[in-house]
Order: C-alpha cells, then sequence, then structure tokens
C-alpha cells in the first residue's frame, strides 16, 4: 500500500480536525441561540402579562380600564373594567377581574398606594372577567347578589376552565371562588373610609345583563359603577341576558343621580351616553332579531345581518352579534314559526 | 344575504395563496411541500372522508358551493350551518364536519325538482373542517370547505334535553312556516332530542328520515340527517325562485326517527295558515 505523503496525511486531518469543530461550533452557536431566545420568551411568558395602570377618576376613585378586545393570551382577559376606592382607613374593590395574577397585581398596587384593608370586595355579576380575581381577597369580605353567587358556585369552574383555553398561561394558579356574603334585595348602605376621605356608598340589585347584576353608586363622589348593565362603544354581551330585565335597569340606572358612570366595558364616562347607547343596542338587536325571523332568515344567513351605521363608534360588534345571534336568535325563530 | 366578507375575503386570500404556489412550485421546491393536488386545503381528513362518502367519483372544488357558518361556535351544540349553491341540475348534497366523531350531518336526494339551499344547526366536538358536496346531474361532485372554530363537547356534552323527560311529551310536535321574500322557502322546527349515543347511559335516538312532498303528494327530496343535528332541529328549505314552482304552497314534511316513529306535518300554505 502505497502511503500518502505525511503533508497530505496532515493537511486532511487538520481539515477533518477544523470541520469536526465547525460542525460543534455550529451546532454550539445554535443552541446558545436556542437558549437565549427560550429565555427571552420564557421571562416574557412567565411573568404577569398584567400592567395595573389604575386611571385616577374621582376622589379616592380609580379604575383599571379594561381592553375592548376578545379574550386572548396577550391581554390575560383584562377586558372589563375594574373599580376601586382606596382610602387610607379602608379600600373596596367592584370586581375582581379574570385571575389570580389579575387580583394580586392589583392588591399589590392597591399596597403601594398607600390604601387601607381591602374592607368590600363586589362581583357586578357572574362573568369570568369580572370575579376570576376573588381568591385572592377574603371571601368573608365578598359580596354578590344571590344569583350570582349561585351561577358561581354552579358554573364557576367551567367558566374558568374555557378562559384557561382562550387566555392561558395568565390563568395560572387560577380558581373560581364564590362570594361569601350575599346582598339582601333593594338597597345596601356603606359608608367606606372615615374624615375628609369618608365614602356614602349604595349598593343595589338588578337584573337583565345577567340574573343578578349590582351595581354601586358613590353619593360623595357621584360615581356610578354600572357593571355590565351599561357597555360603551364596546358591543354588548348577551349570554345570560334578558331584553325587558335590561331596559327596566337601564330607567332605574337613568333616575339615579350621578356625574360619572363607569361602564363594565368601555370608556369612563358622563351620565347619559352609555345607557342611551347599550339601550338602543338592544333594541336595535331586538329589532333585527325580531325582522330575520319574519323574514325567515335561517340562523347562519343571519351571521351576515347589516350592522347598524348609527353605531360606528361601536367596537367588536360583529364578534358580539354573532355570540347574541347564538344566545337570542333561536327564541325568535321559535316565535315567529309559532305564529 | 350576500357571502360574509370576511369569508370572501379568506376564500380570496387563500387562492391567492394556492395560485402564489401553483406559480412558484418550482423555485420553491426543495423548501416547500408540494402542494397535494387532491387535498390542497390540508384537511387531513379529507382524502379518508372522500373515499367514505364518494369513492373514487370526479370531484372539484367550486365556489358555487358554499357553506356559511360561523368563524367559532359560541354554543357547540348549536352550530348554525346554510348551504348554497348555484348548480342547476343539482341531484345531491352531503354535508359533514371532518373532525366530529359522527362525521355526518345531512344528506339530500333531489326526486324531482330541484335542488334547495339546506340551513340547520349541527354539533362539532372540536374545531373542524366541514364540506358539502353537490353532485349534478353528470355526476361531477362540486365541493364547498369552511372551518369553524369550537371549545368542544358538543356532541358528548350532556345536554339540557337528557336530564329533563319533559321530551317525551312534544316528541315530534312541528312548527313551521312559509316565507316567499327572496326565495321559497319552507322553515320548520320539529321538538326530537336528536340524542347522538355518545352521552353514557343515553342511547342513540335521532330524526334521519324527512321527505319533502308536494300538493300532489309527489316526493321532492329526501332529506337524511345524523344525530350531529342539534336537538329540535330547526330546518330551512330555500329554493331559489327561478327554479321552484310559484310557491311551496301545499308543501308537506314526513319525518321518521332511527325508533320507527313517524310524524307527519301539516300542510304548509303561504298565509301562514296551516290546513291539515
Amino acid at each position: 500500500m502505497k502511503s500518502m505523503p505525511i503533508k497530505n496525511r496532515l493537511l486532511s486531518q487538520l481539515r477533518l480536525t477544523l470541520r469536526f469543530w465547525l460542525e460543534r461550533l455550529h451546532s454550539g452557536v445554535v443552541l446558545v441561540g436556542i437558549l437565549f431566545f427560550w429565555m427571552l420568551s420564557g421571562v416574557s411568558f412567565a411573568a404577569t402579562p398584567y400592567e395595573i395602570k389604575p386611571v385616577n377618576i374621582a376622589p379616592d376613585t380609580w379604575v383599571v380600564m379594561g381592553k375592548n378586545e376578545p379574550f386572548t393570551p396577550e391581554n390575560g382577559g383584562m377586558i372589563a373594567n375594574i373599580g376601586i376606592i382606596l382610602t387610607e382607613q379602608e379600600t373596596l374593590v367592584f370586581d375582581t377581574g379574570p385571575s389570580r395574577a389579575f387580583a394580586e397585581a392589583l392588591s399589590v398596587w392597591i399596597k403601594e398606594q398607600g390604601g387601607g384593608p381591602i374592607r368590600y370586595v363586589l362581583n357586578s355579576h357572574a362573568h369570568p372577567d369580572h370575579f376570576l380575581g376573588n381568591q385572592v381577597f377574603p371571601q368573608n369580605r365578598t359580596y354578590s347578589a344571590e344569583p350570582t353567587q349561585r351561577m358561581i358556585v354552579e358554573q364557576g369552574p367551567d367558566l374558568a376552565e374555557n378562559l384557561y383555553r382562550m387566555v392561558g398561561a395568565a390563568m395560572k394558579g387560577t380558581r373560581s371562588v364564590a362570594p361569601g356574603v350575599v346582598l339582601k334585595e333593594g338597597v345596601s348602605k356603606i359608608v367606606l373610609g372615615s374624615g375628609s376621605s369618608e365614602h356614602q356608598l349604595e349598593v343595589r340589585l338588578l337584573d337583565g345583563h345577567s340574573h343578578g347584576d349590582l351595581i354601586l353608586l358613590d353619593r360623595t363622589t357621584g360615581v356610578l359603577f354600572a357593571g355590565d348593565l351599561v357597555f360603551y362603544n364596546r358591543a354588548l354581551t348577551t349570554p345570560h341576558a334578558v331584553l325587558n330585565d335590561w331596559l327596566a335597569a337601564l330607567d332605574q340606572l337613568e333616575g339615579l343621580s350621578h356625574s360619572l358612570l363607569v361602564p363594565g366595558h368601555g370608556p369612563v364616562h358622563q351620565k347619559g351616553e352609555g345607557i342611551k347607547q347599550t339601550r338602543d343596542y338592544l333594541k336595535w338587536l331586538d329589532k333585527s332579531f325580531k325582522q330575520g325571523a319574519e323574514e325567515g332568515w335561517s340562523m347562519a344567513e343571519m351571521l351576515n345581518w347589516p350592522l347598524n351605521p348609527a353605531f360606528k363608534s361601536v367596537v367588536m360588534q360583529r364578534y358580539e352579534f354573532t355570540r347574541s345571534l347564538s344566545h337570542w336568535y333561536p327564541q325568535y325563530e321559535e316565535n315567529a314559526l309559532k305564529q | 344575504m350576500s357571502i360574509c366578507f370576511t369569508a370572501k375575503a379568506r376564500n380570496l386570500l387563500l387562492m391567492a395563496c394556492l395560485s402564489f404556489f401553483a406559480v412558484c412550485k418550482p423555485s420553491f421546491a426543495a423548501a416547500q411541500p408540494a402542494v397535494d393536488e387532491a387535498n390542497p386545503l390540508m384537511d387531513v381528513m379529507w382524502d379518508y372522508m372522500r373515499e367514505q362518502f364518494i369513492r373514487d367519483e370526479p370531484w372539484q372544488y367550486s365556489a358555487r358551493v358554499q357553506i356559511i357558518l360561523p368563524e367559532f361556535a359560541e354554543d357547540s351544540t348549536q352550530v348554525p350551518v346554510m348551504v348554497r349553491h348555484q348548480i342547476a341540475d343539482a341531484r345531491r348534497l352531503i354535508l359533514f364536519a371532518d373532525l366530529n366523531p359522527i362525521q355526518h350531518i345531512a344528506t339530500y336526494e333531489v326526486d324531482a325538482g330541484s335542488l334547495p339551499d339546506i340551513g340547520l344547526q349541527f354539533r362539532v366536538q372540536q374545531a373542524t373542517p366541514v364540506h358539502a358536496l353537490v353532485q349534478d346531474a353528470s355526476g361531477l361532485w362540486h365541493v364547498g370547505r369552511n372551518y369553524v372554530d369550537a371549545s368542544g363537547g358538543g356532541c358528548t356534552a350532556p345536554k339540557k334535553e337528557a336530564a329533563s323527560d319533559d321530551w317525551a311529551s312534544n316528541l315530534g310536535q312541528i312548527e313551521g312556516r312559509l316565507f316567499t321574500r327572496n326565495s321559497h322557502r319552507l322553515k320548520v322546527q320539529v321538538s326530537h332530542p336528536m340524542d347522538t349515543g355518545l352521552v353514557e347511559g343515553v342511547p342513540a335516538f335521532w330524526l334521519n328520515e324527512i321527505t319533502l312532498t308536494d300538493q300532489s303528494a309527489t316526493a321532492l327530496g329526501r332529506l337524511n340527517l345524523s344525530a350531529p343535528v342539534s336537538a329540535n332541529p330547526r330546518l330551512t328549505f330555500s329554493f331559489a325562485k327561478e327554479s321552484a314552482p310559484e310557491s311551496l304552497e301545499g308543501y308537506q314534511l314526513h319525518l321518521r326517527d332511527n325508533d320507527g316513529n313517524d310524524f307527519t306535518s301539516p300542510v304548509y300554505q303561504l298565509n301562514g295558515k296551516e290546513v291539515m
């Protein structure tokens, strides 16, 4: 066997070695890159997605503004407005948000802000964007209407599960906890804080958006927390809504003297606009479904029902129309067929 | 009643993508998997479903078969769907949801006259493609396709009807009405639990055979339903005005479920009154 010249052998050896290490280096770079990317993304996924930046709307009164979006992993389910009345002596929270992490972030903010212990936690109704932070607060200080408590007991775990599916990681550790205290019908009066920061509050129980809607009126500041009985510039939702009860509740809200209204979804505004828009929108939904059913539109065809240009400032209309169609249209169809 | 804009846009986009890949295939050949001519929409079950329903009969995707469907199922036990078509000599329609445990939803066979657009509600077990196959007189299948997102459980979730026992008292009760706005149509609601048999302890029990007859009791077509059709089915039969007789006056439905119960609807009249 003819041996290779020593120079060539050395060269080929060198080439092999070089290639060997280059390949190692290459996969190493890739590995480091992957690790780096993973760490970066890991950090952003692991941390809470919630930026709690409450807006001060009146003395001692703050609102975490929900995003006008469907539930997504990016918004962490933070789509509803959450109210806080914060005094040095004691603090009230109106709704607890979509998750444990949200409510924890809210608690931290309240402490940082110098708020007193949380004395009242109100659940406006039993929808998951409003009550799934309950577990962070004392159960015996959490109040709601009786139907709200019952629905959270019965359906809370399913509602939470559905939110896990839609929101994902931000829901970590969240479980459904029902309010510990049921308020009696009518008006409950509360005095929050004392001295210069005393707030005369009224809690009222209505229904229409759900079977037990709780609202809060601050007689001292004139702020009305209407929960989801009022939507403003964001299409309303109807999973448990009863049209005529809702319209009646809006009339009652209109009769309450207030200067600023905090809707369940959409911007805080002066008296009137949101109530009017919610009423007009409900009536338009009713009229559309009646007309569609009378003309024989199938449920699927109704998906393409023309939206009303009068509500051009209202976002998420097609999405919510599709949902309301599912909640309400079958009944309208049945009525039209029974004529 | 035009097709949903978003569905249209999506289909356009899809077509644009498909044609892009068709045109650019050579240069992409190495990087992109070739588009499967037989399954360009990459529906994982399509080849299998096609074989189940139409074997090796000729078919093509067609914009003349549209499936109106919501983008997402707000209630997975009541997903509204309507199949519309513009195929003059259509003889048969098959509607199915690829990823349901029971895929078949409905089949309509034309005995006389034309194939109506058909609307109903059905259950989905998970997000799924939905296919509507319309066969013309030459035997060619025109395929429409859509997709619905869902959180699932529609077929196997115990439903309210199963928990209550009052379904028996109004079983087979039929409410219906004729409409003549843009089309001649008959809409009916039939009280029936439509049990899939997939819920533990509740046997399969569903309306499976519906015959539509005209004034002279001639069978116009037969609609075969499968159990995924929602409880208390609301069915719409919509005939294009140019293809249908003057009106549907005198039309009637004859229904049978898998237990052999027979139900007959009243004879429908346009003024809304029913003549027995």
